[in-house]
């Protein structure tokens, strides 16, 4: 009895392999592999100034996000020169978010698209969530960047829970 | 109880009702394997190299537990992977939840649907609904021992 069950079980598992093996075949879509690759942002560089302080800039041609370190975020807070954007949903916006962020969700960005279009599109924007668990940033991201063709999009990895711990302010 | 579940047949009655919602619930993410795998990813629990894998192969095994099911073929083995899968979502649901993630689930839909309002509401239903469907998953593989209660 239980041998029968098992043997039901592998050919239902195998038969699921080889039509999901199957489905890949016909799927055009290039950047889907059957291993995924994780996708890494290139870091924002940082030089030293004279005086050695770190210096961030911009680089001139972006071909992708790339990633914000804190230090990047708190650089680019404290000389206003950057749009610091939070993906997360609009609850959690009026909750705790970054001094003077704009709040515009992932997952509704359609619906925020009025508030989108007035930004201006060779400005610095800075966006986060939640940190290391959450990926509506780098999915925003894309969307700016892409979608939108924004210049300058930056990903703070770390999100509110970095800026909370590093004593950053919020409001 | 025993009687009502015996009038209206309920072991039948189950592998109807989770045969239709697991071949409902394969098609969407059969169609597309690419927003599936973003769905896993966000879930935070698997390595991020075999997510593409299970969003390929994950919905064929419900289509084929739903289609088993509904017609009887392989049952055993169909109604023991359903109790594994449903007790799988529970789970991955569940400590998503206590991890304060909040996710489209993708276990139906795979495109965000801009009507669903509270994203964690809904988390908490989805658990309560496999748990229901989890129960009915334990009734149709002890049919058996069902019908032989006096």
């Amino acid at each position: 009895m239980m041998e029968k069950t098992i043997k039901q079980i592998t050919f239902i598992l195998l038969l699921s392999t080889l039509l999901g093996l199957a489905r890949f075949y016909f799927l055009k879509d290039d950047d889907f592999t059957l291993i995924k690759v994780a996708r890494v942002l290139q870091a924002a560089e940082v030089q030293v100034s004279d005086s050695g302080e770190a210096v961030f800039t911009i680089p001139d041609f972006m071909t992708e996000p790339m990633m914000a370190s804190l230090e990047f975020t708190k650089y680019f807070f404290d000389n206003k020169k950057a749009v610091f954007v939070d993906a997360r949903e609009s609850e959690e916006f009026e909750l705790s978010h970054i001094t003077g962020a704009i709040n515009i969700p992932f997952d509704y960005y359609d619906e925020y698209m009025d508030a989108i279009d007035v930004l201006k599109y060779d400005d610095i924007f800075i966006i986060y969530c939640s940190g290391g668990e959450c990926s509506l940033s780098l999915d925003l991201a894309d969307v700016f960047f892409g979608e939108k063709a924004f210049e300058n999009v930056f990903v703070f990895e770390g999100g509110l829970p970095a800026w909370q711990d590093a004593g950053y302010p919020t409001e | 109880m025993i009687k009502f579940m015996k009038k209206y047949n309920l072991p039948l009655l189950a592998r109807f009702i989770l045969g239709a919602v697991f071949i409902y619930a394969s098609l969407d993410k059969i169609a597309d394997p690419v927003s599936f795998s973003t769905n896993i990813d966000n879930y935070h629990i698997s390595p991020i190299a075999i997510n593409n894998l299970a969003a390929l192969i994950l919905p064929w095994i419900e289509l084929i537990i739903g289609l088993s099911l509904i017609t009887g073929v392989f049952l055993d083995g169909a109604s023991i992977l359903t109790i594994g899968l449903l007790a799988f979502f529970i789970f991955i649901i569940t400590q998503a939840y206590m991890r304060g993630i909040s996710l489209e689930c993708g276990c139906f839909k795979t495109a965000v649907d801009p009507s669903l309002g509270d994203l964690r509401q809904d988390m908490l239903w989805r658990i309560f609904e496999d748990i229901l469907f989890l129960v009915l998953a334990i009734i149709v593989y002890f049919r058996h021992a069902f019908r032989e209660i006096k």
